[in-house]
């Protein structure tokens, strides 16, 4: 560092300190032009940020768009279950041969039963499991019940209890 | 925060023409330099923490782009422009103040350790750093450069009137 080094001639420490009581300023017109072109490049710099940030703000909203529109995409490609209102006519198209094969003739009572139970939703594995023994001795129950032999009609009046 | 309009103002009015001085006052583009680096100051955010040396040296830059870019077109425009402005220029005036006369004879690099050091507060190594030299140099032109006013001046140094 040499700022701390004393000027040895004490004249010349004297002139230093002579001109350094010197001052200058600018006239009138010229501080007026000076401060009129600060204060409009400060104005300038504050809307310039001002606007950068307003650009920010728009670009991270931008981006928030964006990703939500993405995974509002991608939510549309998953299959949704939906119940069809009309009911197909699936057994009547069928031809005897394929509608023994996909009913079987041995479980008739298990297969009403169970076209005729409602979809339930179960909370936990033991409730499933609960409901699945439940199942187990209703069809189990409902194959023990005699099944009551329909009348069968004809022209003559009706046929004898042996069919 | 920027500075404020005030300390701007009291900036202008102690150092504008120092350094108009230290950018080469003879330059017709020496006002526009000063008037650059204040708006400059102004519009830092956040302002630097020593303004005064951060004034000479983007002053300073400036000057050295002016020098390079050499621009007739201004200059032509200045000598046709009115006189009225000429007239107006504070450092024709002030021209009669004998330390400022006896100051811009002064070569360049005296003029410009002298006015960074006693009106900006530069130190050596910062003057020495802004001009491309050591700060013992800058040290040696301010001793040179003082006595060759000390010559010029030609008065003793005890008078206390300048």
């Amino acid at each position: 560092m040499h700022d701390h080094e004393s000027l040895n001639d004490p004249e010349l420490g004297q002139l230093e300190r002579r001109l350094g009581r010197a001052t200058w300023s600018p006239t009138p017109a010229q501080r007026e032009r000076w401060l009129y072109a600060c204060g409009q490049a400060a104005g300038r710099a504050q809307m310039r940020r001002r606007l950068r940030g307003a650009i920010g703000v728009a670009a991270v909203l931008g981006c928030v768009c964006v990703g939500l529109s993405c995974a509002l995409w991608q939510a549309d490609q998953v299959p949704v279950a939906a119940v069809n209102p009309v009911p197909t006519p699936f057994a009547t198209n069928l031809t005897p041969a394929q509608h023994s094969s996909l009913l079987p003739l041995d479980e008739p009572v298990d297969a009403v039963v169970d076209s005729k139970r409602g979809l339930r939703v179960s909370a936990s594995l033991a409730e499933l499991a609960s409901f699945d023994d439940l199942a187990r001795t209703s069809a189990s129950e409902v194959q023990k019940t005699p099944v009551a032999a329909e009348r069968v009609l004809s022209a003559a009046g009706p046929l004898s209890g042996a069919l | 925060m920027p500075l404020a309009a005030e300390q701007v103002a009291a900036l202008i009015e102690r150092h504008a023409v120092p350094l108009a001085i230290w950018v080469g006052y003879r330059e017709e583009w020496a006002d526009d330099v000063v008037q650059e680096a204040f708006c400059r100051l102004a519009a830092a955010e956040p302002p630097p923490e020593r303004v005064v040396p951060w004034l000479y040296r983007v002053a300073w830059n400036l000057a050295q782009t002016e020098r390079l870019a050499n621009r007739r077109r201004r200059s032509r425009e200045r000598h046709a422009a009115a006189g009225e402005a000429v007239r107006d220029d504070p450092l024709e005036r002030l021209i009669a103040d004998d330390v400022l006369a006896s100051l811009l004879r002064l070569d360049d690099s005296f003029r410009e350790v002298v006015t960074a050091r006693i009106w900006g507060g530069l130190t050596f190594d910062e003057i020495g750093k802004l001009c491309g030299t050591s700060g013992a140099t800058a040290l040696r032109r301010y001793r040179d450069a003082l006595e060759q006013l000390h010559r010029i001046l030609s008065v003793p140094c005890t008078t206390t009137n300048p």
